[in-house]
């Protein structure tokens, strides 16, 4: 039985006092998933995404990470999840360099897996060449990547990801398709959000749709889908609850 | 064209103060804070209008009401000078929108005449505050004609004119040498500081510092003025004469400087902000061995490079310890009992002696880095957030920058007045305890008050450091816990004994912050 790396329990978020971002929602992330989340905009994606992150605080529920609470165990928790938002803006005064030092020192990574790292993921990526310039000269690409070589430094258990492949290249996101991948295989999970329902299909093996907060479908990919594709199901469950 | 120009002008205006975001979307949150920066901002004008009024009687009543036109138009070039050239890089060049307003179907002059509006009615703001107190002691005293008064209050909008043409051809010069370096930011910052002290300097000078008349000094700073300054000198003799062929002299020379900046810039605009734009890359890194730190060098050296990295806040949180430097190298020079003599008051030198240990109050609280660090995380906030480390350590690096740069100025200037008032044992001790205590004080309030009053969608780093409600508060926290000493020293007839018991109150007080601060946890609202 896989362990679980995060389960979130009735979590529940309201903007002020009237708007509930998040309703009553519940789901469970194991090892090795790659768990995809699904909604329409204003759904309520970003906002769960933050509250199991530790970035926002949440009104009632509870989220553990690898059975530590969020709320108890903050710094445990963010030590082993690594987050990347939909719009990575990164400290464009640094290098990218000297960011992913500055984050290999947060996450206490050690030196020679540090650098080891950050050579293979920059090969990989084909950003080594750019690591010695400004962030702020980066397109757009190449302040996603400097942010997805960062997440993957530190090894984390819970990979959190908002819209990862908006803005990259079709090799780049190859290439972070496999990273994902590779991360589960050694015992990872990856949590992340997207409207591309295709990506989701294909490399997600769990899926939960959330509309309005609510979370309406969630579970295997496969059973989720039955014989008919994603976006067929994803259009009949919104629809069908207007 | 004008048509154009007016709406590009009421777009700007839209966007400074948060002024649309607070018609169409503001939160309770928002509307407190736009209260408070008015309020704020009210009673700096009532300060400023009254120091101003103050200063010109003052002339009046040493008989130098004939002066104050001279000083009047040095008072504006001096703040316009300054405003420009701290504000001219964001408003001019590199603005964020730039892409989208050259793509629209204006001219560069147009844009550029909108821009500088931008620029002049802020300068036009801040002299009014400053002038037109002083304008009407004068006014009053030297009992004008008619003629005079007309030209005092064409004078209020044509004195900007000349100083904003100069400061915006030294921000221009500026940039385009910084633009050959790799650290233009750091080179900007030391050309700017340089620039600043050789006006300062310059506008010291004068042939009688040392009279113990303060007539004939007031009267060879007037000389030494109009000498080096000479549209002070036309207006002088426009407004004191009734001359209209100075008068209009003046306004030509004004309206000119003011043309020929704009014809200038708009020709070399586009080439200007694209050379702006242009980012220094290098390519071809190859990695190197990495330097490994604990996560709070790893957040202090961020915090460090981050402060560099933008000349407008160094240069605004950097300008109080380094007048106090100043200030403590002139009073090495400087006996007391001149004061005596200067205001005709026994006892005067002595009681400036013990007042020394809050002397520096003034200029330590005037802008610490912290009351601005929250704020500059802006869009990047959710770094810190999500990384595994306890919220006061992220705190505590922030307040670090503020310590490193203050405290060996503070200590260097405390050990200049020690040495150039020729203070006592026990005033020497304070004048080193206070001042640091206090230095300690500003900095975790000045991050407590960010905290409170957090500004983090900003376009442009301007907004945060010159005209965020954090920025204000604490300069007015500053100036509270600078003359409530004061205050109390010459209420009680005993200022050592309130210094040393201010500097248990701000040492108690700096614990109490920080434990509060403990307490804060980071999250998006």
């Amino acid at each position: 039985m896989a362990a679980d790396i995060l389960t979130i329990r009735h979590l529940t978020k309201t903007y002020n006092k009237e708007k509930k971002a998040v309703d009553d929602l519940s789901l469970t992330v194991q090892a090795g998933d790659i768990y995809g989340f699904i909604g329409h905009n204003g759904a309520g994606k970003t906002t769960t995404i933050r509250a199991v992150t530790g970035v926002m605080d949440f009104d009632q529920g509870e989220i553990f990470i690898c059975g530590h609470s969020v709320k108890k165990d903050s710094v445990q928790c963010k030590s082993m999840t690594a987050y990347i938002p939909d719009n990575p803006d990164l400290y464009e005064h640094l290098t990218g360099i000297q960011y992913l030092n500055f984050i290999g020192d947060i996450f206490q990574v050690p030196r020679q897996e540090r650098e080891e790292r950050i050579r293979h993921y920059g090969d990989l990526l084909e950003l080594t060449p750019n690591l010695g310039d400004l962030i702020s000269s980066y397109s757009h690409g190449m302040k996603q990547k400097t942010a997805i070589i960062s997440a993957f430094l530190h090894q984390p258990r819970l990979l959190v990801l908002d819209e990862p492949f908006v803005g990259l290249d079709p090799k780049a996101s190859f290439d972070l398709k496999n990273m994902m991948h590779e991360l589960c295989g050694k015992g990872s999970a990856i949590f992340f959000s997207t409207h591309v329902l295709e990506v989701a299909e294909k490399l997600c093996n769990k899926i939960a749709i959330i509309k309005n907060g609510k979370l309406i479908a969630s579970g295997n990919t496969q059973d989720v889908r039955g014989d008919s594709s994603l976006e067929e199901v994803f259009l009949e469950v919104v629809d069908h609850d207007a | 064209m004008m048509r154009k120009c007016a709406l590009l002008f009421k777009i700007q205006l839209l966007q400074q103060f948060g002024i649309n975001r607070l018609i169409h979307s503001g939160t309770s949150r928002e509307k407190r804070r736009m209260l408070l920066l008015f309020i704020g901002g009210v009673l700096l004008a009532l300060l400023l209008a009254g120091y101003s009024a103050g200063a010109a009687y003052g002339y009046v009543y040493l008989g130098l009401e004939d002066l104050l036109p001279s000083m009047m138009i040095l008072i504006s070039a001096m703040i316009t000078l300054v405003t420009t050239f701290l504000k001219g890089n964001g408003i001019l060049f590199g603005f964020h929108d730039y892409d989208m307003i050259m793509s629209l179907p204006v001219t560069s002059f147009t844009v550029v005449l909108s821009r500088m509006a931008s620029v002049y009615g802020m300068n036009l703001l801040f002299n009014l505050v400053a002038l037109v107190p002083a304008g009407i002691v004068y006014g009053s005293a030297a009992e004008l004609s008619f003629s005079s008064w007309v030209m005092l209050f064409f004078l209020l909008f044509l004195a900007p004119l000349l100083p904003l043409a100069a400061a915006t051809l030294l921000c221009i010069l500026i940039t385009a040498v910084s633009l050959r370096f790799r650290h233009r930011n750091l080179v900007t910052i030391l050309l700017s500081l340089t620039l600043i002290f050789l006006f300062l300097a310059g506008s010291m000078q004068t042939s009688q510092w040392d009279s113990r008349d303060i007539t004939a000094l007031g009267k060879a700073a007037g000389d030494a003025v109009n000498h080096y300054y000479p549209p002070a000198s036309l207006v002088s003799k426009a407004v004191v004469s009734s001359s209209w062929a100075d008068f209009g002299l003046f306004t030509l020379l004004s309206i000119a400087g003011a043309l020929l900046l704009l014809a200038v810039l708009s020709l070399f605009y586009t080439r200007l902000n694209t050379l702006l734009g242009a980012v220094h890359t290098r390519g071809g890194y190859q990695l190197k061995e990495l330097r490994v730190s604990t996560p709070f060098r790893a957040l202090f050296s961020k915090e460090l490079r981050r402060y560099f990295s933008c000349s407008i806040y160094v240069l605004n949180t950097v300008m109080g310890v380094l007048l106090l430097l100043a200030l403590s190298i002139a009073l090495v020079f400087f006996d007391p009992s001149q004061l005596e003599d200067l205001l005709n008051l026994p006892g005067a030198g002595q009681w400036f002696r013990s007042l020394a240990p809050l002397i520096p109050l003034f200029f330590i609280g005037l802008s610490p880095t912290t009351n601005s660090s929250i704020s500059l995380e802006g869009k990047n906030r959710w770094i810190i957030y999500s990384a595994p480390v306890e919220t006061i350590t992220v705190f505590v690096s922030k307040i670090a920058v503020n310590l490193i740069l203050f405290l060996p100025c503070v200590l260097v200037s405390s050990l200049l007045l020690a040495l150039g008032l020729k203070t006592g044992l026990l005033n020497t001790l304070l004048l080193f305890a206070l001042p640091v205590v206090y230095t300690f004080f500003i900095s975790v309030a000045g991050l407590m008050i960010n905290l409170k009053f957090p500004l983090y969608d900003w376009e442009s780093e301007y907004a945060v450091v010159k005209r965020g409600t954090a920025v204000l508060v604490s300069m007015l926290l500053g100036f509270l816990t600078t003359l409530v000493p004061i205050a109390a020293a010459i209420l009680f007839q005993n200022p050592l004994a309130v210094t040393a018991v201010f500097t248990l109150l701000y040492a108690a007080l700096t614990l109490w912050i920080y434990q509060r601060l403990k307490a804060v946890k980071l999250f998006v609202a």
